[in-house]
């Protein structure tokens, strides 16, 4: 007769116990196996995308792209080499010098993965991309990339001064994303007051600590670049946290609005729901209101540039004006691909990736480039040319042959 | 609160932990779970408590007369007392709205209470016996057509009355369906048809029986477990065995694989064919159709395994519902292997009250179809329902007309002995026209309405387009299961995790927790015959 649960405290008597050490390594052994059968499961059934960020701490506390670093983004549909120049730019080139040359045109990204050019090669990214529609039109400006994987405007504001301003910019080109609201206010860097802008923290550096040690071993920066299971791992446990403390800020800055708390938004927000972004935005909207102030000081215009959420090629939506408000939007000079890219939707014509983390495609790039030079012109926004540097060129001509 | 959510592991977690607690408290490990079974039937919606707790008070004051005896007081106020604390659980948290519910259900007690006390006195126990089951099962059934038929048939006379001019909306209420209300009334109308034919001792502990209707694995869909099988395992201590919490496990893991991997990633790929079938090619068409065969088999016998494996770590042993459906050669074979409890609750309880195979060969005929016809209503209040139990009684009276099951089932077991060659061959045609069959049937239970049924199978008979994007999806989630059901059907082990060698166990346990983690879609989505 078989022995309850009770009286054996879990266990079928008759058979002696392993030894504690036997124990130790059956479950060790058993752990490892799951490991490997879990990654080959991945890489037959399920294959991830392997999007590794290579982010570490700036001097300013918040989250800088790690110099010098060649790495690579694999999904199903692309297989795309990157590079961090040795200022920390995405660029195959070598950063400019820090003195502009006498009518040189430079325009300073500042934005999330979209415009650093993930899951792109590099001549595909929105950069280089919009580098050849500005030269094509006559005006050749360079275009420093200063975007960094997961940014949101307080984070952008937060390195304006010591990151972007010494290369002097003409133009600083901000995107608009969904995630910024959120971005913005689980940051905690700052909070709209009654006087503008006040910042409420000194760094906003989230799981950089642990992956900056990480990132000391070899074996954990192959499973970022080659691993499937690791990169699932870690997409459901940075989306974990990110969806806790989204949660958290949120309830916080309705709670000092006065307001209910609201849901933290979802991967498949269409962006018509406007209520959910609602608490962000006096933050985003003061936050972009200091961009502005900050570029003007530095010399340089502030541009807004919207980056809509795809519908699985069934429509893209615009999220600037629920982020931002309509005020704001009718005093920056804003542009956003979302009615080009309308204008193309149909079964056949891909602008986002759609097997990876959603970004755009190198047609997607070129489309939205190309609004943006034409908002450029159209805004006249770049400086009036006093005599073009043929140094600066057409991007195309300055890149390495290995790109 | 479905079993493959986050709030029923810890639901079950906590529940599970004081029931070991309660290892040698047998009265206190039955409180338990008739609290646990109450809070997991309310936490879909409280109002309804009322229902389930209503009706198993009147079939327990009922049973004495159901058994030809008296009724003991102690039981008569057992029975009001739980109506009373159901009810006032029921509707106290919303007063306002509720105090009319209340109201209704104070007066029903007091219908019930005169009931049972005239059945009481009367004098001729073999007919107050009958008067009593007669009662009991109408109410139960009354239950049942209320919240389950009352808008199909209000519908319909609206849409009659519409033909003539005239206008009933007034007739309709919009009455939400209680989740799981066609499983326990069968059970209990099920447990007093068995005390009147004296197969099963009425009950006489309202904790046991409440525990017994209630039992939460099996509460909203099934198996519908009849008082001889489940009863009797609320009365003597359950073994909690390492073993048992094992295969229990095992059997949960493997149901909501059904559930969670195969039957929620096929449902897009139904909804989208189903929904445009007017339109679709042939092969869309077909595709629609098995997809649905692979999802309503994996939702419905991936809850049952869930239920299944739950009881099992708690030591107690729920009634198979399917094994291996899709291998029936014949109608009745079929029958057999899919939702055999209540497939046999409808021959034990409905074929044989109507005759069964006693009377002459047309009224077999008749109670096959019928009961047929009725278990397709049970099913829901549409007509495609009503088709799809006719086209089932329909291909029974086929196949018995045709005398399958005596002619040919003997002599294909026979070559399967003495020629496998051709037996498999004969075989493989049987269980090929038969799934075709229950595609077939599949089609008329699927579909939204008849004019759906008209699209598709004129879109199936009109091309020959076989080009289909959902070929390789269908392919991907189904044929895991059909590799395991054949070997389940080969080594005729329906347990083949549990009776697997420990390295093999291994490995199809990483393989499904892996395709729960990874494959599983977003949302979670309710059960199907939750709907019934």
């Amino acid at each position: 007769m078989a022995a309850t649960l009770a009286e054996t405290g879990g266990h079928d008597r008759g058979q002696s116990p392993r030894p504690l050490w036997l124990r130790l390594l059956i479950i060790t052994a058993i752990f490892g196996y799951a490991l490997l059968f879990g990654e080959m499961f991945l890489r037959m059934l399920k294959p991830q995308a392997l999007i590794p960020r290579y982010v570490t701490a700036g001097p300013e506390g918040v989250r800088a792209n790690m110099p010098d670093t060649v790495f690579r983004q694999w999904t199903p549909e692309v297989d795309v080499t990157l590079r961090y120049n040795a200022a920390g730019m995405r660029d195959d080139r070598p950063p400019p010098p820090l003195e502009k040359a006498p009518g040189e045109c430079r325009i300073a990204l500042l934005g999330d993965s979209y415009f650093v050019g993930f899951e792109s090669r590099f001549e595909d990214s929105f950069a280089v991309r919009l580098e050849e529609e500005l030269a094509r039109r006559g005006r050749p400006c360079r275009v420093l990339n200063f975007a960094v994987s997961g940014f949101g405007h307080a984070e952008m504001l937060a390195t304006l001064e010591s990151r972007v301003r010494p290369w002097a910019p003409d133009l600083m080109l901000a995107s608009v994303h969904s995630t910024d609201g959120f971005d913005n206010l689980r940051a905690g860097l700052f909070r709209p007051g009654p006087q503008g802008l006040e910042p409420t923290g000194q760094t906003f550096l989230p799981g950089v600590a642990i992956s900056d040690r990480l990132n000391g071993f070899a074996a954990y920066r192959w499973a970022q670049e080659n691993s499937h299971l690791y990169s699932a791992g870690r997409e459901w446990a940075g989306g974990m946290g990110k969806q806790l403390l989204s949660i958290l800020r949120v309830q916080q800055a309705n709670a000092d609005a006065g307001d209910e708390p609201e849901a933290a938004p979802d991967a498949e927000d269409n962006g018509t729901e406007t209520p959910r972004y609602v608490a962000s935005q006096p933050l985003n909207a003061a936050l972009i209101r200091q961009l502005a102030r900050e570029s003007e000081a530095t010399g340089a215009r502030l541009m807004l540039f919207e980056i809509p959420i795809a519908g699985r090629r069934t429509g893209y939506y615009p999220i600037a004006e629920n982020l931002l408000g309509a005020e704001l939007l009718a005093q920056v000079p804003f542009a956003s691909p979302a009615p080009a890219f309308n204008a193309m939707k149909a079964p056949d014509v891909q602008l986002y990736t759609e097997k990876g983390h959603k970004h755009w495609t190198p047609l997607g790039n070129r489309v939205a480039a190309r609004v943006a030079a034409d908002a450029m012109f159209a805004q006249q926004l770049l400086p009036a040319p006093q005599s073009i540097d043929a140094s600066v060129g057409s991007p195309s001509s300055t890149l390495p042959a290995s790109s | 609160m479905l079993f493959q959510t986050i709030p029923f592991f810890i639901f079950f977690a906590f529940v599970f932990a004081a029931y070991w607690a309660l290892q040698k408290q047998l009265v206190w490990q039955n409180r338990l779970l008739l609290l646990a079974s109450y809070v997991f039937y309310g936490w879909w919606d409280i109002r309804f408590l009322v229902l389930i707790v209503g009706g198993t008070a009147f079939a327990y004051i009922l049973t004495p007369a159901v058994a030809g005896k008296d009724l003991p007081r102690r039981q008569l106020l057992e029975g009001l007392g739980l109506t009373l604390a159901g009810a006032l659980v029921s509707f106290l948290p919303d007063v306002a709205d509720g105090w009319r519910y209340l109201l209704a259900t104070l007066g029903l007690m007091g219908l019930a209470t005169g009931i049972v006390l005239a059945l009481d006195r009367m004098a001729d126990s073999e007919q107050r016996a009958r008067l009593a089951l007669t009662i009991g099962t109408i109410a139960l059934l009354c239950l049942i057509g209320v919240f389950k038929y009352f808008n199909f048939f209000a519908d319909s006379f609206v849409r009659v009355a519409g033909l003539f001019g005239g206008d009933v909306t007034w007739t309709t209420a919009n009455i939400v369906l209680p989740v799981g209300i066609s499983f326990f009334t069968f059970q209990i109308i099920g447990y007093l048809v068995d005390v009147r034919r004296g197969d099963f001792p009425p009950s006489a502990s309202v904790l046991t029986f409440a525990s017994f209707v209630a039992y939460f694995p099996q509460l909203v869909a099934g198996p519908i477990e009849r008082a001889s099988h489940l009863y009797g395992q609320f009365l003597k201590p359950r073994r909690m065995t390492a073993e048992g919490l094992k295969s229990g496990a095992l059997l949960f893991l493997w149901g909501m694989y059904k559930k969670v991997v195969i039957a929620d990633n096929l449902a897009p790929i139904t909804n989208d064919i189903f929904g445009r079938a007017g339109t679709a090619t042939t092969g869309e068409l077909l595709v629609g159709i098995l997809a649905f065969a692979f999802q309503i088999y994996g939702d419905f016998s991936g809850y049952t395994d869930m239920a299944r494996g739950v009881a099992r770590m708690m030591g107690f042993e729920l009634m198979l519902n399917f094994k291996l459906p899709y291998f029936s050669r014949t109608p009745s074979e079929f029958w057999t292997r899919w939702h055999i409890s209540l497939s046999s609750w409808l021959r034990d309880y409905l074929y044989i009250s109507l005759g069964g195979n006693r009377g002459s060969t047309l009224m077999t005929y008749r109670n096959l179809f019928l009961t047929m016809l009725l278990g397709g209503l049970w099913h829901g209040a549409s007509w495609t329902f009503v088709l799809w139990g006719a086209f089932h009684g329909f291909i029974l009276v086929v196949y018995r007309l045709a005398d399958v099951d005596r002619r040919v089932m003997p002599s294909v077991n026979g070559w399967m002995a003495t020629n496998p060659v051709v037996g498999l061959a004969a075989n493989t045609v049987l269980v090929s026209i038969m799934f075709a069959l229950t595609l077939l049937g599949w089609l008329f239970f699927r579909a939204p309405d008849m004019a759906t049924v008209g699209h598709y199978l004129a879109g199936m008979i009109s091309g020959f387009d076989m080009r289909a994007d959902a070929w390789g999806k269908l392919a991907f989630f189904t044929l895991p299961l059909i590799m395991v059901q054949c070997w389940q059907r080969w080594t005729d082990k329906l347990e083949f995790l549990a009776q697997s060698p420990p390295f093999v166990r291994l490995n199809l346990v990483l393989f499904l927790v892996f395709s729960l983690v990874f494959l599983s879609p977003r949302e979670a989505s309710d059960f199907i015959y939750f709907a019934f």
